[in-house]
């Protein structure tokens, strides 16, 4: 009893030891998680430690990232620190800046200029080859919504360097300038506010947009059945945790195909139904980011069909059903997913027309464009 | 590995306390001899030797001093041996590369890169090793006959990696021994905590606004934002370098050493002269004791001594990294305290508010030419910080990093340690709850660890 009255003196040694004791043991016992949802992403494994991997450090990496993906309570410890922030008035959290209304922006304050001048003589050489293409690059939200973002915060300015892009492609092929489309409707929800994508009305303007360059006649949205899933939680949002801001919508309208291949499986339907109820609901169009996906229309064909081949970022998984409506095929090819580069059949077949659709961002940082030759 | 991360708070720590307390005091420095070397070897095995050889070769230098030490040649040889290999390595590790380049780049040359990183805290304990030696030579200290309590002392992991630099005359009487009672161990948990405080939110916090800067680009910066660019890495270098010294003061204290200290509030100087007698002090302390002395100190003719300044400046300098910019950095402050030494001391004692102006003022230029290795970057940055470049970035970051920078300087200063030990310290269960708080939080941002960069990686 006098040595428990004696430690009862120092609360502080009693209060560390049981702190790190405590938090040491229940990470032990904890059992490692594959997925967090919380975050959208897996989780670091336990490393097995060979010879090679210890001598060359590589094994202590590894360790260290396993402990901190998988230490016990992350996702408070997460939140806590995202709480913590926001006391300190910051109005951003790992990377993702809180713009007013609830809007989140990625922090983009340096383009990858290298990067970028890379993708664009990838893109010019298959421009050449490919009269029949059209290049549309979609801007970011914060170029829609300047006035969201926090004063004094100067991004990278994606609308010059786009019309830059275009002018200098404007001799030997076709752009899409989006700008003007989107800037029109800004006051619509066409952007997500928890999500880096555009929203499937966003998508739907472009497409009307694209249509309208191309002469081609459009559906009218009110001619389509929209179904609505709320409490989308999107990337932003897994990565600043900040839970003060409310969670996004998203709206899918029910096209009919009469067939959905994804990498060369039937799916029967554009959309993952089962994926709306997970986290990741964006990822519920097209499956996700595959690396070839063919849509066919239900209409009859009479003749050869009328095909669009889509080379895209994730933002065309939203986007490419509406053409559907236009097209008898509409083969979309993510280059990302395409590790041999673009398969034979696409190369074997005819297209009508060709769109390459990309966000800047992912214009400028993707390293996949190599891909793109044939 | 280093103090700030999960894997030493709940994995190294808890096993390396757990261990030490229940080895019987016989084995205890076996115990943390091992443990040390442990600590030392995680992630970086391959440099395990150079400890082995550090610990080899101070200790034969030292008893070969004590068997041998009748005749004088004996005892040079074996103080020329230490200082050697100690300094050899430090150099071979550290400068080689930064010597082929600057060769090749004046004869023409190709001398090739060594391609080797720099081993973790190698310019801290070839420092304390060395000390060692030069004070068995002047018969300061005792040689240690022991080699595992040398060895103990050589690795022992608190201060092992970055600072305090403590000298083996610091703690040899704790080394054989030293007593581990709950005050006192109540003490280290506080220093801890507040180190780990230090370094993860504050340093690493007002870091990410000097990385944003500096990653911009002086050329993309207004002044206003360069300047706040620039207070933010004064901000971060001292909180990150003392909350690592108070973290190792701190377990130090949990494991029955008492180390000296090492920073004492060095940004409340009036002048550049008390700046150095509070920052890094017992890196200021070995320059004195074993380089700025022993060339005769200021007991010399005026022209020798500032040589003599000279001289320990641009060791200093280069001390903290294998580039000119460092060397020019520890230039910058000779030129500083000779001209306070003749003309300005006195005015500085006189003007309270003038000489706190002029002393933030030198230290953020100084810091500025501390960061940035790069010649043409830094004379852009400079360029900046003196002309006028307008711009409304500064208000973003003003609006981001306002409260970090108001609690920066806040701590900066003894307020809240005065009105600790005037109010706090008899408050036991306040303080556990406060310290509790900056714990918890620390873990929080460790877990979420986007940016916790180790600082002295040039060291």
């Amino acid at each position: 009893m006098s040595k428990f009255k004696k430690l009862l003196q120092y609360p502080l040694v009693w209060f560390f030891g049981l702190f790190v004791a405590g938090f040491t043991i229940a990470d032990l016992a904890k059992p490692a998680a594959a997925f967090s949802d919380f975050e959208n992403r897996y989780l670091k494994q336990l490393p097995t430690p060979t010879v090679r991997t210890i001598f060359d450090g590589s094994f202590a990496q590894n360790y260290e990232s396993y402990l901190n993906d998988q230490f016990v309570l992350r996702n408070n410890w997460i939140s806590l620190k995202s709480r913590a922030e926001s006391v300190l008035l910051k109005v951003e959290n790992n990377g993702i800046v809180y713009g007013s209304g609830g809007q989140m922006f990625e922090k983009y304050t340096t383009c990858p200029t290298e990067q970028l001048e890379k993708n664009l003589g990838y893109l010019s050489d298959f421009l050449m080859q490919h009269p029949n293409s059209t290049l549309a690059i979609i801007p970011s939200a914060y170029e829609i919504y300047p006035e969201k973002l926090p004063t004094g915060l100067k991004m990278v300015d994606q609308l010059s360097i786009i019309s830059e892009i275009y002018n200098e492609y404007s001799d030997f092929a076709e752009t899409l300038d989006l700008y003007p489309t989107l800037e029109a409707a800004k006051d619509q929800y066409i952007y997500y506010r928890t999500d880096h994508h555009w929203t499937t009305n966003g998508a739907y303007l472009a497409y009307k947009a694209y249509c309208e360059a191309k002469g081609l006649p459009y559906t009218d949205l009110s001619e389509l059945t929209a179904h609505e899933v709320p409490d989308f939680y999107g990337t932003y949002f897994n990565k600043c945790k900040n839970t003060t801001i409310s969670p996004d919508t998203l709206t899918w309208y029910e096209i009919p195909m009469s067939s959905v291949t994804v990498d060369g499986t039937e799916k029967g339907e554009y959309l993952n139904v089962e994926g709306l109820e997970s986290r990741d609901k964006y990822g519920a169009f097209l499956w996700g980011n595959n690396g070839l996906t063919i849509l066919k229309s239900d209409r009859e064909v009479s003749g050869e069909p009328s095909r669009i081949l889509i080379i895209k970022d994730s933002y065309a998984n939203c986007f490419a059903p509406f053409l559907t409506l236009q097209y008898d095929e509409v083969w979309v090819a993510d280059l990302r997913s395409l590790a041999k580069g673009l398969p034979d059949s696409v190369k074997e077949t005819d297209f009508t027309d060709i769109l390459i659709l990309y966000n800047f961002m992912n214009l400028a940082s993707d390293n996949n464009f190599y891909r793109l030759s044939y | 590995m280093v103090f700030s991360s999960l894997l030493f708070l709940f994995r190294f720590m808890p096993a390396a306390f757990l261990i030490c307390y229940i080895t019987p005091k016989k084995l205890k420095n076996l115990a943390l001899l091992i443990l040390s070397l442990f600590f030392y070897a995680w992630g970086e095995p391959k440099y395990i030797w150079i400890m082995i050889v550090s610990i080899l070769v101070d200790y034969t230098c030292g008893q070969g001093i004590k068997h041998l030490g009748g005749r004088k040649s004996w005892r040079r040889v074996f103080l020329l041996a230490s200082v050697f290999i100690n300094l050899g390595m430090l150099l071979f590790f550290k400068y080689a590369d930064f010597f082929a380049d600057n060769l090749n780049a004046l004869f023409g040359w190709s001398l090739p890169h060594t391609g080797l990183t720099l081993p973790l805290g190698i310019s801290f304990y070839t420092f304390q090793t060395m000390s060692y030696t030069i004070d068995v030579y002047r018969g300061k200290v005792e040689a240690e006959d022991n080699i595992i309590t040398f060895g103990a002392f050589v690795v022992l992991f608190p201060q092992l990696i970055a600072g305090p630099i403590v000298k083996y005359s610091d703690i040899s009487r704790e080394l054989k021994e030293r007593r581990i009672n709950l005050p006192q161990i109540q003490d280290g948990i506080r220093l801890f905590i507040m180190g780990l405080g230090s370094k993860v939110l504050l340093a690493n916090n007002i870091g990410a606004l000097w990385t944003e800067a500096e990653s911009l680009g002086a050329g993309n910066l207004s002044t206003a934002a360069a300047w706040l660019g620039a207070i933010a890495f004064s901000f971060q270098i001292y909180f990150d370098f003392s909350g690592y010294s108070l973290m190792a003061i701190g377990l130090g204290k949990m494991l029955g050493f008492d180390f000296p200290q090492n920073f004492n509030y060095p940004y409340i100087s009036r002048s550049i002269t008390d700046f150095w007698r509070r920052w890094h002090m017992t890196l200021s302390s070995w320059f004195r004791e074993y380089v700025y002395f022993p060339l005769g100190g200021s007991r010399v003719s005026t022209g020798r001594m500032y040589f003599n300044l000279f001289v320990v400046w641009a060791c200093t300098g280069f001390w903290h990294g294998a580039s000119w910019n460092f060397l020019l950095w520890g230039l910058f402050f000779f030129v500083v305290l000779v001209i306070e030494k003749r003309y300005l001391l006195s005015t500085l004692e006189r003007h309270r508010i003038f000489s706190h102006v002029y002393v933030i003022f030198l230290l953020i230029l100084s810091w500025t030419l501390f960061a940035i290795t790069d010649f043409s970057a830094l004379g852009a940055y400079f360029g900046r910080l003196f002309s006028f470049t307008g711009g409304s970035d500064w208000l973003y970051y003003l609006r981001n990093y306002g409260v970090t920078l108001l609690l920066c300087g806040f701590f900066s200063t003894p307020v809240l340690k005065n009105f600790y030990q005037k109010y706090l310290a008899e408050k036991k269960w306040l303080t556990t709850i406060l310290l509790g708080v900056i714990l918890v939080l620390s873990v929080a941002y460790l877990v979420d660890a986007t940016y916790n960069p180790f600082l002295y990686f040039r060291f």
